[in-house]
């Protein structure tokens, strides 16, 4: 199977990716398990429509969104959908922002807060940022991956970014040591 | 660019996404500004620690031989593969990349585009990274080393694919970088090698038959530049192009040939 090696050898350095944003989606790690299966084979047997030149590691996501998307969630029956509302308090609109001494104090203290207030997002919002900001993926890939326009890749980006900056100043500001700058 | 500009565009900014000349704005205001420099220092911290803490898990030992094992008897039946164990993985991407893009142009002369090829580099090689023109760019040995940098990350999202390289350590160089830039409608690959001195050489694969007839050298920008070929197998052929004839000779020394 020497067709099937080289194909591994080619996801291999992926597949860390694919698994924790997969763990990140599904929130489990049987379900994470079972999203990058279904991701991997259907990226072996689609593996002929790769263009070669464009981004592996784009295409893989591409597909692990699908399955994720129409997959998944529909088998689950949990469709995750949290409304912003809920995570985001009405009129707050300015976005506090950290010194780099401010994250050296909440790398201290923060525990688990970070990865519960992603998980808190809406799976959309929470997959751009994810593919943005953890796996590097261009707007235009993500774009490509998740079937929507480039202005809101964008704007999920940056009302999920604003989510998390608030949740952890709030936290920051719990522990009492928080110099905010709300500036922008 | 006034502050608020510049917190503006500053998440386009960390995300690679601004283009060329809205990207030097920004650099140019960081540099200049330290109340912005500071918002940016602390922005880029947190995504750090937002990866580092969130974004940063490994997936469990043995998960792709799961994978193959429980997939292969349905996943081989469809598998359509070309064979390239003559190469890495990356160098046969790299090798693909350069031979379409000499497929559109197999009539050309061979000089000719190694001589282009050398003008690039030395256009684009003036000592920093990035984006130099619309159509070419290249990834330096600082941004390798520092993976989240914004100009890092920056230029990574626009190298779509892999490149093929060279160890040249023994002589004395290290890669700073791929370079890639469109040529006729298709995207064309090098890699580009520096000294402690400041030598440079360039690396591309090329299918033999437009290397064939390479000239002994190359004239860019009134320097003589050596090329030298050697067949590398599959009907492609490795060109090296050098700054001068001693590094030249030093090469074909260290590699035996005539």
């Amino acid at each position: 199977m020497e067709t099937q090696a080289e194909f591994a050898e080619r996801v291999k350095p992926h597949l860390d990716s694919l698994y924790r944003t997969a763990l990140r989606m599904t929130g489990e790690s049987a379900g994470a398990e079972d999203l990058v299966q279904e991701t991997f084979l259907k990226a072996y047997r689609g593996f002929a429509q790769f263009e070669p030149g464009s981004n592996f590691k784009a295409w893989l996501f591409t597909i692990l969104t699908h399955a994720f998307i129409n997959d998944y969630r529909k088998r689950s029956r949990s469709p995750l959908v949290t409304d912003f509302a809920e995570v985001e308090p009405e009129g707050a609109t300015e976005t506090p922002h950290f010194s780099a001494e401010d994250v050296e104090r909440l790398a201290d203290r923060l525990g688990d807060q970070a990865k519960r207030a992603l998980d808190r997002l809406p799976a959309e919002h929470r997959l751009v940022f994810i593919l943005s900001t953890f796996e590097d993926l261009s707007y235009k890939e993500i774009s490509a991956a998740l079937g929507v326009p480039i202005g809101t890749v964008m704007s999920r980006l940056f009302r999920a970014r604003s989510v998390l900056r608030r949740e952890l100043s709030d936290f920051a500001r719990q522990e009492g040591y928080f110099q905010e700058k709300s500036d922008r | 660019m006034k502050c608020h500009e510049a917190k503006r565009h500053l998440d386009l900014f960390m995300d690679g996404e601004l283009s060329v000349p809205e990207n030097l704005k920004v650099l140019e205001h960081l540099n200049l500004c330290h109340p912005c420099a500071d918002v940016y220092e602390g922005e880029k911290a947190l995504r750090a620690l937002l990866r580092a803490r969130v974004g940063s898990g490994i997936a469990p030992a043995g998960l792709v031989d799961r994978l193959l094992a429980e997939e292969a008897p349905a996943a081989s039946a469809v598998a359509v593969f070309p064979r390239r164990r003559w190469m890495s993985a990356a160098a046969a991407a790299g090798f693909f990349l350069v031979m379409l893009a000499l497929v559109f142009s197999a009539k050309d002369n061979p000089v000719a585009f190694a001589y282009e090829m050398a003008v690039k580099h030395q256009k684009t090689h003036g000592g920093f990274c990035g984006v130099h023109q619309d159509d070419s760019l290249c990834v330096c040995i600082h941004c390798s080393s520092e993976p989240d940098h914004a100009v890092c990350s920056f230029f990574r999202t626009r190298i779509g694919h892999e490149v093929g390289t060279q160890d040249l350590t023994d002589l004395g160089y290290s890669m700073i970088g791929a370079q890639v830039w469109e040529r006729q409608g298709s995207k064309v690959c090098w890699t580009v090698y520096h000294d402690t001195a400041g030598n440079t050489i360039s690396y591309g694969l090329v299918p033999t038959k437009l290397a064939k007839e390479p000239g002994p050298l190359l004239v860019c920008d009134g320097v003589e530049r050596p090329v030298v070929m050697i067949p590398a197998g599959g009907g492609m052929t490795s060109v090296f192009v050098f700054d001068s004839e001693t590094e030249a000779q030093r090469f074909r020394d260290a590699r035996n040939l005539k």
